[in-house]
């Protein structure tokens, strides 16, 4: 009842762990996998081994999650004892990934690639550093070059860049990932960037000053930029921002994902939360008389 | 989703008062008093520089030892201070026992000082380098004292004590912190004698409530902060990680 597919990759439930929550080593994966996860995202994998930003990096403000990293990776070329557990792990396994350069994406795509993840996700909507992520997905044409380009060395790989709320030009960048020869579409990424200050130190409490929001308060802003993903372009979208419920998991289907992404419902709801959403979905489902994920996609545009 | 909002961001508060316990160890005591268990933990935010998890060493007090930039600055840190807290986190200590067998590495110490008073804890074994880093051996009724130099009590390892104690079948469960090659030899003293055991263990943090990943431990993706910070046997018997390796802020593997 659950099963879905994004591209032509099979998904046994379509709950999926978002990237930069618990992906930091094949044994986190592991465990996700077998709490019920449909599939894993592996943490943003760059170039370069990056320490990423000092303490505080995740707070909770209550409604959701502020988080400012900064893209820590050990680099692509000291993860081999990751890969090779990797190899065997129950489910499908997303590698995400990072550059500070188109260059960068693509040397870091090729290796990647090599590794026969079952999809690569393109981070070019990250907040949080003043070189990577976001820069690389305000703008259609640098968005639809980065994909054309990676799609250059991943030969049979399906290429899903992960989109940013933060760009008024979202539809745009959708279609021209579409147009570069994209294969599914993952969205959105933290929202803001957001600041929090100590008011009796009067001092920002994140290292980074600013952070990337997740939780339940973005989830109305995820739901609104899936439904306008899905309705310019024809590919499989995988929806993340604030589903920690079945009934969440429902709605952004019914904007337009084949998919969705859980990250900070792992806060809210523990690790067993993947399991979780998906018996309450398939309740959902049996209530009101749904027997596929397909027939919900997109409900809400009809 | 009925989370305390303050309790997953630092709380700041003023620190009320500042006490040397060794030359490179100081116990900061704050306003702020927490309800917890021994062996949970706090994240301690030095507003504008960083945050970092620590031990506990009472309901209102954190005991620092300086060994890098932040806890140097924690150790110039006076009364009327800010500091920002925020937990408590981890498991603590869960104490499956009735006669134990407390064990502290050094610094390792420091979570076990709210057990000092314990009527289920029968002895406790302190052990430092040197006289000079052993902390609140007058505070404890029944204590054996050992120093890798002999400058204080017996000159041997923590483990060797704690030998010659299981050996009298005399212990249903040994608690430790202190360094992970020292918990490491510990542990296998301990299952040589078939006792359990409950120790608290350490890596580096982010979120410290369990989602940014990066201290889970290989190869059952065991996260010291919320599974944690105390492991029993059955957990480290199945810890490779444990007494090998860590990874640095980076997420890549180094040895311990």
């Amino acid at each position: 009842m659950l099963e879905t597919k994004i591209a032509e990759v099979r998904l046994r439930n379509p709950t999926v762990l978002a990237s930069g929550i618990l992906g930091t080593s094949a044994a986190i994966l592991k465990r996700v996998a077998s709490s019920g996860a449909g599939a894993v995202t592996m943490k943003s994998i760059g170039p370069e081994p990056r320490a990423g930003h000092n303490n505080p990096t995740v707070l909770s403000y209550g409604p959701g999650l502020i988080n400012a990293v900064g893209l820590p990776t050990p680099g692509y070329k000291n993860m081999s004892e990751e890969w090779e557990q990797l190899a065997d792990l129950e489910v499908p396994v997303i590698a995400s990934i990072y550059g500070g350069s188109i260059d960068e994406f693509v040397e870091v795509a090729r290796f990647v690639a090599g590794k026969k993840p079952a999809i690569i996700e393109l981070n070019i909507s990250c907040p949080n550093t003043k070189k990577h992520g976001q820069v690389f997905g305000f703008e259609p044409d640098v968005a639809g070059e980065v994909v054309s380009r990676v799609k250059g060395v991943t030969e049979e790989i399906p290429v899903m860049p992960k989109l940013s709320p933060n760009t008024p030009k979202l539809k745009e960048v959708a279609k021209a990932c579409e147009d570069a020869g994209a294969d599914a579409i993952s969205a959105i990424n933290t929202v803001g960037p957001g600041m929090v200050i100590d008011v009796n130190t009067a001092k920002p409490v994140l290292d980074f000053k600013t952070g990337g929001l997740s939780g339940p308060a973005i989830k109305p802003i995820a739901v609104r930029c899936v439904y306008d993903i899905y309705e310019v372009v024809d590919l499989p979208i995988v929806g993340i921002g604030g589903v920690s419920t079945g009934r969440d998991a429902a709605e952004m289907i019914m904007a337009g994902a084949v998919s969705v992404g859980i990250g900070s419902g792992v806060y809210y709801r523990g690790i067993d939360v993947f399991k979780k959403v998906c018996d309450e979905l398939e309740g959902f489902m049996e209530e009101r008389g749904y027997k596929t994920i397909k027939e919900m996609v997109g409900l809400a545009h009809e | 989703m009925s989370k305390n909002s303050l309790m997953d961001m630092p709380d700041t508060c003023r620190i009320t008062k500042v006490l040397e316990e060794t030359p490179s160890v100081k116990t900061i005591v704050f306003e702020k008093e927490f309800s917890f268990k021994p062996g949970q933990f706090v994240m301690v935010w030095v507003p504008g520089l960083n945050e970092v998890p620590m031990s506990l060493s009472g309901a209102n007090q954190i005991t620092v030892k300086d060994v890098g930039k932040v806890t140097h600055i924690l150790h110039s840190l006076k009364p009327g201070d800010f500091i920002g807290l925020r937990g408590p986190y981890g498991n603590g200590f869960s104490l499956n026992g009735k006669r134990i067998l407390a064990v502290g590495g050094g610094f390792g110490t420091v979570p076990l000082k709210p057990l000092f008073g314990n009527k289920r804890i029968k002895k406790f074994i302190i052990g430092a380098r040197s006289k000079l880093n052993l902390l609140w051996i007058d505070e404890i009724a029944d204590v054996a004292v050992c120093t890798d130099d002999g400058s204080m009590g017996e000159k041997a390892f923590v483990t060797e004590l704690a030998d010659r104690e299981l050996a009298t079948g005399n212990y249903d469960l040994v608690i430790s912190c202190g360094p992970e090659k020292m918990l490491k030899a510990l542990f296998k003293v301990c299952e040589k004698y078939g006792v359990d055991v409950e120790f608290s263990l350490e890596r580096l943090m982010k979120c410290g409530f369990g989602v940014c990943g990066h201290c889970a431990m290989d190869p059952i993706g065991w996260m010291v902060c919320k599974d944690g910070p105390v492991a029993d046997s059955r957990i480290l018997r199945q810890l490779t990680e444990f007494g090998n390796y860590k990874r640095d802020m980076s997420g890549r593997v180094v040895p311990l």
